[in-house]
């Protein structure tokens, strides 16, 4: 991460925002865009940065020092998830010092669902703009005053990320002791601001998302998995509900028309539901059912139960703190496989052993066939009640 | 590729122009050409269920490479753990 400082206004993209960077500000950049801006700097033929320094030889690293009347900035570019393992942390931490300014930086379009939360300051913006975060808590951010952790890369760079939870993980580098983990996100603020979807949903029906694939093929159950799966589902009453990302809409539309639903089941597609929306929509969910990705994590701050698919990483080293979930492990004896987990552990948009085989999704993640998974998530419902011994749902056959 | 001298065997079926070299480079491309070839082979009553035959056939193709192992289920923060 850098302190910079641009000769002109700067143009970014993130997270398909733009971003503008004003001239003479002071910001904290992470090393990608810097290394995007250098990229610009030599197309244009112009110097943009008018200084660009290393952020820990202006500021301290925060290793678990007090925190009394001090602001810490807790920096993490990633996804949704990732965002959600730094929650239980900064709460933990405002409690602890209760005059500690304890901020957030993250993607520009995630700030929102954080930035409600009580314990925090402020979720900021990357690139974090200084003087902003100055105007928040009326003084300027110094040395003397503020400390700096960052976890960008900390599960792609850990060799520990094959077999320490990615909560303990944090928790170590925060230097903190064991506590309870409890994720959050700022669902009353969502709520609130979404009334006006808040769905009634009718109570003798089984409400079920499903997130229909991770942002990596990697972590993703395959679609003709899916297709079965749907396919057999026989609980009468049950609606699913499809999640992902818009840009998949046409892809999705075009494999769930090959669902043949069995009487009594429907399918909402609701794939490309904006992200807010979609969370409001989560909590009134009776069950989320996902691979390695978002909706588990959003799942656990919503306290909504969930079924985990996983192949690359172990539930343990996702799951292991979380209320009444349940996951499902391919543990495969793949040749990357490693560690007791036997996991790969690996990043990007395709394993190495699908590249190997000339395949789209990892071969692991097939061991988790359709029937099998179906099976274990009507023995999980049948065990917490809401099933009953013939699969009929007991709300609905009162009726 | 299509064995030559299976292909001249049955040269009452017309497989024998799928022999030689075919620029096979993905499975995946290959669903047409087995479908036809499917229909030669159900005609000349070799197999008796095509719709099945296919069905079995593309899921082999999907499961090349399948490892072995193990699915482990887990319930966290369950009254009961599974």
């Amino acid at each position: 991460m850098k302190i910079v400082v641009f000769n002109e206004d700067i143009t970014i993209q993130q997270y398909g925002k733009t971003i503008e960077l004003k001239k003479d500000n002071k910001y904290l950049i992470a090393d990608f865009i810097e290394a995007y801006t250098r990229d610009k700097e030599k197309q244009c033929n112009r110097r943009l940065f008018r200084r660009c320094v290393d952020v820990y030889s202006q500021f301290g690293a925060y290793k678990g020092q007090d925190l009394t009347n001090k602001n810490l900035l807790i920096v993490r570019t990633g996804g949704i998830g990732d965002i959600i393992f730094l929650t239980p942390f900064a709460k933990h931490l405002k409690e602890k010092y209760p005059t500690a300014n304890i901020f957030i930086a993250c993607a520009p379009a995630f700030t929102e669902l954080y930035n409600e939360l009580e314990f925090l300051t402020a979720c900021v913006p990357m690139p974090i703009d200084l003087k902003q975060v100055g105007d928040c808590i009326g003084y300027e951010i110094s040395a003397a005053n503020s400390y700096f952790i960052s976890f960008e890369g900390l599960v792609e760079n850990s060799k520990e990320a094959l077999s320490v939870n990615i909560y303990d993980l944090h928790r170590k580098q925060f230097n903190l002791p064991e506590f309870e983990y409890k994720p959050e996100i700022a669902i009353k603020y969502l709520k609130r601001k979404h009334k006006a979807i808040i769905p009634t949903f009718l109570t003798e029906k089984l409400h079920i998302a499903f997130q229909f694939s991770s942002s990596s093929y990697l972590r993703s159950w395959k679609p003709e998995y899916i297709i079965q799966f749907l396919s057999n589902w026989d609980i009468k009453g049950t609606i699913f509900y499809i999640f992902d990302h818009p840009y998949k809409d046409k892809y999705i539309k075009e494999k769930l028309s090959k669902v043949e639903l069995q009487e009594g089941v429907e399918i909402k597609n609701l794939v490309g539901t904006d992200l807010e929306e979609s969370i409001v929509l989560l909590d009134r969910m009776d069950l989320i059912i996902g691979p390695d990705s978002s909706f588990m994590h959003l799942a656990a701050c919503l306290k909504v139960p969930m079924v985990g698919l996983f192949g690359a990483f172990h539930t343990d080293l996702r799951l292991k703190y979380y209320q009444n979930a349940l996951g499902i492990n391919a543990m495969s004896d793949c040749e990357f496989a490693k560690t007791d987990y036997k996991v790969c552990g690996e990043h990007g948009q395709s394993c190495s052993k699908a590249m190997q085989l000339n395949r789209i999704f990892a071969p692991c993640m097939d061991l988790l066939t359709s029937g099998y998974v179906r099976g274990i998530i009507y023995k999980y419902l049948k065990d917490n009640g809401v099933i009953d011994e013939d699969l009929i749902l007991n709300k609905i056959a009162s009726n | 590729m299509i064995n030559n001298e299976i292909a001249q065997s049955k040269h009452e079926l017309d497989i024998y122009q799928f022999s030689g070299n075919l620029p096979i480079t993905n499975l995946r491309d290959c669903v047409d050409i087995i479908n036809y070839l499917v229909g030669f082979l159900a005609r000349a009553n070799i197999i008796t269920n095509p719709k099945v035959f296919f069905e079995e056939f593309q899921d082999s193709i999907e499961r090349i490479g399948t490892p072995a192992g193990k699915i482990t289920v887990i319930g966290y923060g369950m009254k009961e753990q599974l």
